[in-house]
């Protein structure tokens, strides 16, 4: 049976105003919350980064705890590689700082960038661009770096990072010291079995990791027996203070206890921190080099002596 | 307009009578894949029942606009706008609540029974008893999906709303998908068993 001409017609014109509603409803409400939404991916990873330094919910935050993004970035140009990092300068002010491959300075630009426009992913490529015309690059964005002062002296960083899972990667922030012990893991995304893997979110298992130092992290494994109960009765925090403490410290040295049926989804975590941490540690090292070298300035530049 | 039931009829039919999962046998995929836990269930009944009323809602109010031959795109058009534009306003002004539902609203686009609903209700009937009915389907869903979500997280972790109430786990098994087939497979009977005697009961009767 064949559809004459006008019904065809009359269909496709109705498909076309139904299509061109609904997508001026959907851009319409996006307009409406797409600032709202990036403010509050912004809010939540600073509740995230705040938590980890133990400041959460009735843990009032200290005055002088700042906290300073670093943005880091690959920019090609001509073929050459460089490693670009945004830093802060001082209020609305950001220093773009190129190093190449091998760490060596390249050169340093000052851009203008509110807070608001900071956090902003285009808004900091679109300044970055600016800077660096009339010459093209690409551009590539690596990761935020976060580093935390306290009085002006260097807490902590918080540093992001990723890796493979059981399906997809997991997503992960951690906060560590400046001798890079971890003070506290959070899983931010992943698509791990509800159930199984998912569990890579729970206490007991994230817990296991805190406190371990960067020498005893880069030797850790994946113990494939049940976690004893008194060491899950201690990370999850239902044990008196001073016992807690004798418990962690008995179990300070043993291996991460895989979940139950989730040894790939544990030890992809296991792996995930010990990469992380350590190409963490390579690079702000050469970051801090240059910095001390150049005498760049920066709002931690006071900290960043220790760093 | 052939809907005889009252309003609290349609309520009570989505609820029981029709139940969507268990009488209807639709929307399966989320029945076993993501009843894990009383509170997925929940928070999935819970953003079907929103999307149900709004796209419900808007195809009574067009149902003379659509060309029958474009019914089903325009369904789909109808709940995927609803869809994103619940999503972006959770993600905006509830973020709370949305990292709790982000995943399950994205999820409700491909749902059978919505689009079922539309087709054999909204897209007939007037808009108040659309939204009644679109109400019933939904909290019949959200009833279906915690009874099924229960019985798995009590079995499977031990669990009730992340509280433990067992102290052990009986059987690992029941939060592995396969599991899902079982229990809504062995509910489904059970509710139907229900169902029967009562009727026979009332056949004596009369």
């Amino acid at each position: 049976m064949s559809l004459p001409i006008k019904d065809i017609l009359n269909i496709t014109l109705r498909l076309t105003i139904t299509c061109l509603v609904a997508g001026f409803l959907m851009g319409v409400s996006f307009i409406f919350t797409n600032d709202a939404k990036k403010q509050n991916a912004y809010n939540n990873e600073e509740r995230v980064s705040y938590s980890l330094l133990g400041y959460s919910g009735d843990a009032k935050k200290p005055e002088n705890l700042k906290i300073h993004n670093v943005y880091r970035y690959v920019i090609e140009d001509d073929a050459v590689q460089y490693i670009a990092y945004l830093l802060p300068s001082a209020e609305n002010e950001f220093t773009l700082l190129r190093i190449s491959l091998e760490g060596e300075f390249v050169d340093q630009k000052t851009l203008q960038l509110s807070p608001a426009q900071s956090i902003d992913a285009p808004e900091r490529e679109r300044a970055i661009t600016s800077a660096l015309a009339p010459k093209h690059v690409a551009l590539r964005y690596a990761e935020n770096i976060r580093i935390v002062t306290l009085d002006n002296k260097l807490n902590a960083y918080i540093v992001n990072g990723a890796y493979p899972g059981f399906k997809t990667h997991i997503n992960m922030m951690l906060a560590l010291s400046k001798d890079y012990d971890i003070l506290g893991l959070e899983i931010l995304e992943h698509e791990e079995d509800p159930g199984l893997g998912a569990e890579i979110e729970q206490d007991y298992f994230r817990g296991q990791f805190v406190g371990l130092g960067y020498e005893r992290l880069q030797e850790l494994d994946v113990a494939r027996k049940p976690i004893p109960d008194e060491y899950v009765k201690a990370l999850e925090k239902k044990l008196a203070d001073d016992e807690a403490q004798n418990v962690l410290a008995k179990h300070r040295n043993d291996d991460i206890y895989a979940l139950t049926g989730a040894t790939v989804s544990s030890r992809a975590v296991c792996n995930g921190v010990k990469v992380i941490v350590k190409r963490f540690a390579f690079r702000i090292q050469i970051l801090n080099k240059v910095l001390q070298n150049q005498k760049i300035k920066t709002t931690f530049s006071e900290a960043s002596s220790e760093l | 307009m052939r809907n005889q039931l009252s309003k609290t009829g349609l309520l009570a039919r989505g609820i029981l009578g029709e139940n969507p999962v268990f009488k209807l046998a639709l929307s399966m995929c989320p029945a076993v894949g993501i009843s894990t836990t009383v509170m997925n269930g929940i928070m999935l009944g819970v953003a079907v029942i929103f999307v149900q009323i709004f796209s419900s809602l808007t195809i009574a109010l067009i149902k003379n606009l659509i060309h029958p031959r474009i019914r089903i795109p325009t369904y789909t058009l109808t709940i995927a706008t609803w869809v994103t534009i619940i999503d972006l306003v959770l993600a905006a002004f509830f973020p709370e609540a949305y990292a709790k539902m982000g995943i399950f609203v994205k999820l409700i686009v491909a749902f059978a029974i919505i689009t079922m609903r539309l087709e054999m209700f909204a897209s007939k009937e007037s808009v108040s008893d659309s939204i009644f009915d679109a109400l019933g389907m939904g909290i019949g869903f959200l009833v279906g999906m915690v009874a099924i979500g229960f019985v798995r997280e009590l079995l499977g972790s031990g669990m009730i709303l992340g509280h433990d109430v067992l102290g052990y786990k009986p059987l690992l098994f029941f939060i592995l998908p396969c599991a899902g087939f079982f229990v809504v497979g062995f509910m489904m009977a059970f509710f139907n068993w229900i169902e029967a005697v009562y009727r026979k009961k009332m056949e004596e009767r009369t």
